[in-house]
């Protein structure tokens, strides 16, 4: 994305993206540059670089074919709870959109939103059996902006004691599961940047900073308990395990991808988070 | 963390904090109810202002069953 430095503070002309889906978003979700002017201050870009950032990384996704794999893309705009919850893929405001609700103790700033660690986390209102039905079609990722390991879990949904969990970061281990596999131990230390689990043909791929980490089967089943960030669902929905890590992105996608796929999408989601200063 | 009665609890689970954001009572390691500062300074209501800041020590936390 280019930066203009406008060195006469003449109101620049607002910046129009050609797809109808950044357009929308921006329009349906009252993210206006009144409503957004905070947190474009404290990350130091204007309100059009924001949206040429969305605008880069959305008609990017849709040119490498990668966008329609997108359940969830959550990029955490404004500074409120209300602001943040939408969902960019669908951006009706009902669960079954996958729009967030958040409960407990959370921060939302200008660089994303922070549970406490405590009782804090957002429900997306996915089951991942009923989205994706097989640990090989499920796909997920998030941008953390704080590095901790004092909680067991990064991530995830369990639905029963020794099958049908879903991912998690043990703290004695460092280790993800998948499905009702047992997991494989990696570690992503410091626990910041782009953290996503991405499936091929072949296993699932763990990633961390764009840099592929290990790999594991994809068999077994997921869980139909809601996936919840900042957060563990037990079997009927409860959250567990408080994870405080400030989270600037977050995505739910489907199907199998190449490793050069993987390595387009992990660019562009990369390169969105650099332009709008929110990288660390 | 902020101590609440077994009743004041019952009472903000499904309540909205702000649009999109509820309530989250959570019982400490002895059973007690609590809330955070974070839904406390965000809320409307005027009786959570009162409410005493307590130790809250989590449930003993073990690690994400097998």
């Amino acid at each position: 994305m280019s930066r203009k430095v406008n060195i006469f503070n003449v109101p620049s002309a607002a910046f129009v993206c050609p797809d109808a889906d950044v357009t929308s978003f921006f329009a349906k979700t009252e993210l206006s540059e009144g409503n957004l002017a905070t947190m474009c201050g404290d990350l130091g870009i204007t309100y059009n670089e924001l949206k040429e950032a969305v605008c880069d990384l959305i008609t990017g996704l849709k040119t490498a074919t990668l966008y329609t794999r997108l359940e969830a893309l959550y990029f955490y705009f404004g500074n409120s709870a209300n602001s943040m919850k939408w969902n960019f893929i669908n951006q009706a405001d009902s669960n079954a959109a996958f729009r967030l609700t958040f409960s407990g103790g959370n921060t939302y700033d200008s660089f994303g939103w922070i549970p406490n660690g405590t009782n804090g986390y957002a429900n997306t209102h996915i089951a991942p059996n009923t989205l994706a039905g097989t640990p090989s079609n499920f796909n997920f990722g998030w941008y953390s902006r704080t590095n901790d390991f004092t909680t067991p879990a990064l991530y995830g949904a369990y639905e029963f004691l020794g099958g049908n969990r879903f991912a998690r970061h043990r703290t004695d281990t460092a280790r993800w599961d998948l499905g009702s596999n047992l997991g494989t131990s990696y570690t992503a230390d410091p626990s910041t940047r782009l953290q996503n689990i991405m499936n091929t043909s072949t296993n699932a791929r763990f990633y961390r900073d764009k840099a592929f980490i290990n790999t594991m089967p994809h068999t077994g089943n997921l869980p139909n308990t809601f996936f919840f960030l900042g957060a563990f669902s037990d079997s009927v929905n409860n959250p567990n395990f408080f994870m405080p890590h400030q989270r600037a992105l977050d995505f739910v996608a489907t199907g199998t991808w190449t490793i050069g796929e993987i390595n387009t999408f992990n660019t562009l989601i990369d390169d969105f988070i650099i332009a709008i200063n929110r990288n660390v | 963390m902020y101590k609440l009665t077994t009743q004041q609890a019952k009472s903000l689970f499904g309540v909205e904090i702000q649009s999109g954001w509820y309530f989250n009572p959570i019982k400490d390691i002895n059973g007690d109810w609590f809330i955070s500062e974070q839904e406390i300074q965000a809320s409307y209501i005027d009786w959570l202002k009162h409410l005493e800041q307590a130790e809250f020590i989590p449930p003993e936390i073990t690690d994400i069953p097998i």
